[in-house]
């Protein structure tokens, strides 16, 4: 039982110091890296959904590690969220691992085979960020995922004055968030004793009245928000994400945003309950702001990883509105917009990687005519982009029907006016992106595109057809998460 | 003894969040030394700075004595401490890279947009 929750972390762990014994670092890779990273993603995957099948069936895996009986030792907890979340993230690294050119341009001789290790290492924190149920082990994992994306991040540094002022601000402003999380650790174990969480959450009301409660939350709200990326904390992703080579943009936007709305989602619910009612409306005027200024910001972008940032953060403006209302309707919406967003929006990436490969240049007037020149990249940038925009019957259609469907059930009729515009600006700026690289004169293409990088593309775009054709055998899924995580909110759950 | 902790806490607070915000480079790297200190420090105050003997159960006792320091807190500390070396061994190989590649140790005036500039034939 432990094998199937421990299992990811230790694939990835394996694989990853298999990969960077055999990568010297001043020689380039060996050819053969992108086949062992994606065995072991799709191991990963493999894992992922059978941990989600057997949560699904029996509830949540406990496991103590060391045998230390719960409140008191290090305890892993893995529920159908986790299981959905390991597989999801895994399917991108799959993508990422098969879409990495074997030798890129941009990134540094020197560093060019530490690429594929650093991956896994990432997804080892990513993996144990979603199997971790003590508050300490989760700000392990999370620096244990943070120091793995500072380095990706740095890897074009020597090359590109952007990328070097991004990652830097990207690393300072991580760091703070590090430090808010741990002070938040450091009052919550103070006063309630214990760090475990679902101990945490049986003890938090009876400790502290509801005015100390409300002390604790800006820590751990700040800590995540910084790491999702809501209004106001985001204006470091603009400026580090676009700088990164696109593989690795991909990688980040996909799946490190979205593991700080994961956070937010298991934690707050789980310690904050007692006070929940009088932070949803602070988080739902967030949500929307963040939903709003994150579009209005990408409709003057001129670079397509500058668009595609904004909008992650936009997207996540409707995870965390969908989040905040607290209803069950709302944490199952946030539940299905999480796994469709992790795959569209690291799909879009890439597909902007091929744009760019293609042209040269990663701006819109640089591209042109991609529709006679190469047509099958239209047929692969359709799915995840409309899905991102929200048209039948891709994932994101009813990704935010969810989302509008419980705002209006819980009468936040501001939020939901403001989904409906957000999605129409959100396709606006999809078909701004279409109408610059597909129609328009033909531009000479200057770079090939490898058929790897192809297949991990389709991949993801079949990713998000197939949950959108599915939606109807996923949603029963993704509402008994939501009704977990209620649960929790509520609780109903004890120890 | 918890007030010069706290005195502590709240100067390296103030001068980590200062250097933080500063425009200098290496500033920002000391403010980052800073912060990490003062998080060490509340979790030293936030456990206990009280307590008379270590955390170790003596030959003849059974469990640990009630006036031993709290060893949960000693371990977060000593993480929390690992975690920020690392982090701070790697942010100084990224100023050092940094400065060599802006020419500078002040990022925002290192502004260049000619990603967004046309090429000037």
């Amino acid at each position: 039982m432990s094998l199937i929750v421990l299992a990811p972390i230790l694939l990835a762990f394996v694989t990853g110091i298999f990969l960077i014994s055999v990568s010297h670092p001043l020689s380039k890779p060996p050819r053969w890296s992108w086949i062992i990273a994606s065995l072991s993603f799709s191991l990963q995957l493999l894992f992922g959904l059978i941990l989600t099948a057997k949560t699904l069936e029996i509830g949540a895996i406990q496991i103590n590690v060391g045998g230390w009986a719960a409140p008191y030792g290090i305890a892993l907890y893995a529920d159908a969220f986790s299981g959905l979340m390991i597989s999801v993230c895994s399917l991108v690294g799959l993508a990422a691992a098969l879409y990495l050119p074997t030798y890129s341009a941009r990134v540094l001789q020197l560093r060019q085979g530490l690429i594929h290790p650093l991956i896994q290492f990432l997804f080892i924190g990513v993996h144990g960020t979603f199997i971790a149920g003590d508050l300490f082990n989760l700000y392990v994992w999370f620096e244990v995922l943070l120091i793995s994306s500072f380095i990706l991040l740095t890897l074009a540094g020597n090359l590109e004055k952007r990328a070097t002022r991004g990652a830097l601000k990207y690393v300072v402003i991580n760091l703070l968030s590090s430090f808010l999380f741990l002070v938040g650790i450091a009052l919550v174990y103070a006063k309630v004793g214990t760090l475990n969480l679902q101990d945490i959450a049986v003890k938090m009301p009876q400790v502290l009245s509801d005015h100390e409660q409300l002390l604790l939350a800006p820590f751990f709200v700040a800590a995540f928000g910084i790491k999702s990326a809501i209004f106001p904390l985001f204006f470091w992703l603009p400026d580090s994400y676009p700088t990164a080579t696109p593989s690795i943009s991909g990688l980040f936007a996909g799946i490190l945003t979205k593991v700080g709305v994961y956070a937010f989602m298991r934690v707050i619910p789980l310690m904050f309950a007692g006070i929940f009612d009088i932070l949803s409306p602070l988080l739902v005027a967030l949500g929307i702001l963040t939903m709003i200024i994150g579009v209005a910001a990408a409709a003057t972008r001129k670079s397509i990883r500058e668009i595609l940032s904004f909008h992650i953060i936009s997207q996540i403006g409707y995870m965390i509105f969908a989040f905040s209302l607290g209803t069950k309707a709302g944490l199952a919406a946030a539940t299905f917009y999480l796994l469709h967003h992790i795959v569209a929006k690291a799909n879009l990436f890439f597909i902007g990687g091929l744009f760019e490969q293609s042209f040269g240049s990663d701006r819109l007037e640089d591209q042109g005519g991609l529709l006679k020149s190469k047509p099958y990249l239209a047929l692969l940038f359709i799915p995840p982009a409309m899905a991102l925009a929200g048209m039948p019957p891709f994932s994101g259609f009813f990704a935010k029907l969810l989302v509008l469907q419980s705002g209006l059930e819980a009468k936040e009729l501001i939020g939901t006016i403001a989904a409906v515009i957000v999605g129409f600006f959100t396709l606006y700026s999809m078909t701004k992106i279409w109408n610059a690289t597909f129609w328009g004169p033909v531009v000479e293409v200057k770079g090939r595109i490898g058929k790897r990088q192809v297949a991990a593309v389709s991949l993801l775009s079949a990713f998000s057809v197939g949950l959108g054709l599915c939606f109807l055998g996923v949603n029963p899924i993704a509402e008994q998460v939501g009704h977990e995580l209620w649960l929790s909110l509520n609780q109903e759950a004890s120890p | 003894m918890n007030a010069l902790i706290i005195i502590a806490i709240w100067i390296t607070s103030f001068v980590g969040i200062s250097c933080l915000l500063s425009r200098s480079l290496f500033r920002t790297l000391l403010g980052v030394l800073f912060l990490s200190h003062c998080a060490n420090l509340i979790l030293f105050l936030m456990t206990g700075p009280k307590s008379a003997s270590a955390a170790i159960i003596g030959s003849s006792a059974e469990t640990l004595s009630l006036e031993a320091s709290d060893p949960l807190a000693q371990a977060l500390i000593l993480t929390a401490i690992v975690i920020s070396f690392g982090f701070l061994a790697f942010l100084l190989a990224l100023a050092r890279e940094a400065f060599e590649v802006l020419q500078t140790d002040e990022l925002e005036t290192a502004h260049d947009h000619d990603h967004l500039k046309k090429e000037q034939h």
